[in-house]
């Protein structure tokens, strides 16, 4: 025992002097690094007179600067496509700015997470499914506060953009990201496939209500027993939202019902709407309308292969929407009537950044440029795309070409910051972008839109009550659980779990938010 | 003290070849440990992890102030219980049999497809699990049931196969690890001491509860003392993927690390999943600690220092 407790005490001797040794050199990395960090943070404003500013985007070396773009995609990113994309975007950033871009695309959340919370120099990332939305990117400290980039260099985006959308991403009167000139709002329903109700001679004109929809499962069923009527949007029992409540993000504390004046907020799980929506599920799956395992299926585009219909977002264009991913012609049938909360999504740029007012730069361009929108968005011209006729504004996949990112480079038009300004695929309605414009318009605009809960005082409730959601939430949506039985137990637990301390804050919050208005 | 220096200087090549293990060890384990203090912190990136707002001990509070508490210590221990005991049980005995076997080709095959499955990466387990449980088409659904004439069980709903749909994952992935430990420990055994017991009329049976197990005791205590240290932390695979995050199985699937993440995967408060990483630390240290206390009382020449 002697014997070993020397052996240890030496090697804890070594260790202690490789920790010195070691203890030095992390001493002496620790200015140059942070000397780096301001000298990026303190450069110089760059102005915004087209091709003079070469000079001053350059660092002191003469390297060009290259900014840190990234994207989100839906699909399994491919690097090579990604990488040629972005040297052909570069091409015109350097044209323009004197900057080129670096790109990377990923739909992972705890990648996302990775990326802002190792303080990696990311230039203009892209906060779509960031978890914890824009309140975790402030709390976190991840995120630059906007206002003053956005006057200086943004004029292209102020014009462009009306100032209620940028509403849900201003935290104490701060900006923190800016949501992409595309759907601010969303109609929800079902996707149907095409082809399967024109073999069944179904008229898609005639599909309105729910229990349209419920009859037209059950013809496919009968009719088309190879396919499974309705399947999941995503993996793990995913559902596009149709109950139409304004979410605060915080274990069910919710506007019941935005088309309503109401600002009480309530728990969502103890809604009708919720409870109908349910038994009207757990109705459907005793019929066998519904994918069995659509709680566990690990399968992201079920539509392209087993599936009939599922439920989606709905806007105009969405039809080459799915057209582009699946590769199916699709049918919509729109339940709940365009609504906005929030808008949300869109863009920032992290704290990390060292180049600030560049990528607040090149994030204008993104928003003027139509030959750059286009490129990040469809990709390189000969290569994911081709102009159909000599009027380009129309284009189709050339010979061969995948666009579902599969093997390609999805083309992903709402995930960058300005889709109107591109040209629209074949098949697509050419009036596509004004259509959208009228119908984010004419949405209607949630009581509560702009405000952002700020959970920080509630942290306890809301991890109790996430994990409560998590136990019953997608086996009541997909009818796999008894309403009846479940519903009560789940209530019961969640106000167990502190829900009505989250409402109450919430509502205090939001009341106040309100008054200030 | 000269003696010392005399033997360092003596046996220095041993001390060089420790150098690159030890220096990856204190960047790897030791310098990161100061980021403990981030548990204690209101974290945001502006301030950094040390200069970020102090909080005191605000962070851990999530993990006793719900009624899920309870549940999810109690699965963490019992599972890991399960998995000390059983898992040792079973390992030392197919150690045994394993050492009982005499064609090496036999031996060589057995022994690789017992390790196999601690090779499988976890998510490409919970599909291999998946094959057989899923509703639709599983194979116990489909084939297994049908022949007995039993109706079709829907797993991911049914909360009460789990704990042993678990464990037998968790052995069956576990055990042809643990086993060669136990296997390298018995090929060292004196072969006289079977030759003697051989002359002296013991059986198979008795040579083994004589022997074998005798001399693999501190073997067998000091993974059980390491193992113990890890009683609070569970495999995040087996209890997240394997069931496929199904909601209604989670009574008996959630633990402390699958509760962290499905609460602060949606609001990600890095403070507060840190949090939970230091508790199981302190609690895993303190049982290492306490367990070998008590060794060290009862057989001081077993006791892991």
């Amino acid at each position: 025992m002697k014997q070993t407790m020397k052996r240890l005490s030496a090697l804890l001797l070594v260790a202690a002097l490789l920790a010195l040794t070691l203890g030095a050199c992390g001493g002496n990395d620790k200015p140059a690094s942070s000397g780096t960090n301001s000298g990026g943070n303190s450069s110089t404003p760059v102005s915004n007179t087209g091709d003079d500013n070469n000079s001053e985007s350059k660092g002191n070396d003469g390297e060009i600067v290259t900014l840190k773009v990234w994207g989100f995609t839906n699909a399994a990113p491919n690097a090579d496509q990604i990488n040629a994309v972005a040297e052909a975007a570069s091409e015109i950033t350097r044209k323009e700015l004197g900057v080129e871009i670096e790109m990377t695309r990923n739909f992972d959340p705890e990648k996302m997470n990775l990326a802002m919370a190792s303080g990696e120099a990311w230039d203009l990332f892209n906060i779509h499914s960031f978890p914890g939305g824009i309140q975790a990117l402030v709390t976190n400290g991840y995120a630059s506060p906007l206002d003053d980039l956005l006057a200086e260099y943004g004029q292209g985006i102020l014009e462009r953009q009306p100032e209620a959308v940028r509403a849900g991403s201003t935290i104490d009167g701060v900006l923190y990201a800016i949501p992409n000139n595309a759907d601010s709002a969303r109609a929800a329903g079902f996707a149907m496939n095409k082809a399967v109700l024109d073999e069944l001679g179904i008229d898609p004109a005639g599909i309105k209500t729910w229990d349209d929809v419920h009859d037209v499962l059950v013809k496919v069923k009968e009719g088309r027993s190879d396919l499974y009527p309705l399947v999941p949007s995503w993996s793990n029992g995913g559902m596009q939202e149709v109950i139409p409540y304004h979410n605060f993000g915080a274990g069910g504390a919710v506007l019941e019902d935005v088309f309503t004046d109401s600002t009480e907020v309530v728990n969502l799980y103890a809604t009708d709407a919720y409870r109908e929506f349910c038994e009207r599920m757990y109705q459907w799956n005793k019929e066998g309308l519904i994918m069995p395992d659509s709680t566990t299926t690990t399968d992201n585009m079920l539509m392209q292969t087993v599936g009939f219909a599922d439920y989606e977002n709905i806007k105009p264009g969405k039809e080459i929407e799915i057209k582009k991913a699946w590769g199916i012609d699709a049918v919509l049938v729109e339940l709940t009537p365009p609504y906005m909360q929030n808008a949300g999504g869109g863009w920032c740029i992290p704290e990390s950044s060292q180049h600030k007012e560049l990528a607040m730069q090149l994030w204008n361009l993104m928003w003027t440029n139509e030959e750059l929108s286009n490129i990040l968005i469809n990709g390189v011209e000969g290569t994911h795309w081709e102009w159909k006729d000599e009027n380009k504004d129309i284009i189709v996949a050339p010979e061969g070409i995948d666009t579902t990112g599969s093997s390609g480079y999805e083309s992903l038009d709402w995930a960058w910051p300005n889709c109107r300004i591109t040209a629209v695929w074949d098949g697509g309605d050419p009036e596509q972008w004004d259509k959208l414009q009228e119908f984010c318009d004419n949405a209607r605009i949630s009581p509560a839109n702009g405000f952002v809960f700020n959970t920080t005082s509630v942290m306890n409730e809301v991890t109790a009550c996430n994990n409560v959601v998590t136990k019953y939430n997608v086996g009541l949506r997909w009818g796999e659980l008894n309403p009846d039985e479940t519903i009560p137990t789940f209530i019961a637990e969640l106000e167990a779990s502190g829900i009505n301390t989250i409402i109450e804050e919430c509502q205090t919050q939001l009341d106040a938010y309100l008054a200030s208005k | 003290m000269a003696k010392k220096i005399k033997k360092v200087a003596r046996f220095w090549p041993l001390y060089l070849m420790l150098l690159p293990g030890t220096i990856y060890l204190i960047i790897n384990n030791y310098i990161p440990m100061t980021g403990i203090v981030v548990a204690f912190k209101q974290y945001n990136l502006r301030d950094g992890l040390y200069f970020s707002p102090n909080i005191g001990l605000k962070n851990f509070e999530f993990l006793f102030r719900t009624n899920d508490a309870w549940l999810i210590t109690r699965n963490t221990i019992l599972y890991n219980l399960v998995f000390i005991v059983l898992g040792a049980v079973l390992a030392i005995t197919v150690a045994i049999i394993l050492n009982e076997i005499r064609i090496k080709a036999a031996k060589q095959a057995y022994q690789t497809v017992i390790l196999i499955p601690h090779l499988i990466s976890m998510v490409v387990v919970s599909y291999l699990a998946f094959a057989f449980l899923s509703d639709g088409n599983g194979f116990l659904n489909k084939t297994v049931l049908p022949m007995f004439g039993i109706d079709p069980i829907s797993w991911y709903n049914a909360p009460q196969y789990w704990p042993f749909i678990l464990v037998l994952i968790n052995i069956w992935k576990g055990i042809g690890y643990s086993c060669i430990l136990y296997y390298a420990t018995i090929c060292g055994i004196d072969h006289s001491l079977y030759e003697a017991a051989v002359v002296d009329g013991a059986n198979r049976w008795q040579q083994v509860w004589n022997i074998t197990l005798p001399c693999l005791k501190s073997t067998i205590i000091i993974l059980t003392l390491m193992n113990l240290g890890n009683i609070f932390r569970s495999d995040f695979g087996l209890f997240y993927q394997v069931p496929m995050n199904s909601g209604p199985l989670q009574n008996v699937t959630s633990t402390i690390d699958t509760y962290v993440y499905r609460g602060l995967m949606q609001t990600n408060n890095i403070g507060m999943s840190s949090a939970a990483g230091v508790y199981q630390s302190v609690v895993g240290f303190i049982l290492v600690i306490s367990a070998n206390l008590v060794v060290r009382k009862v057989d001081e020449s077993s006791a892991l220092f």
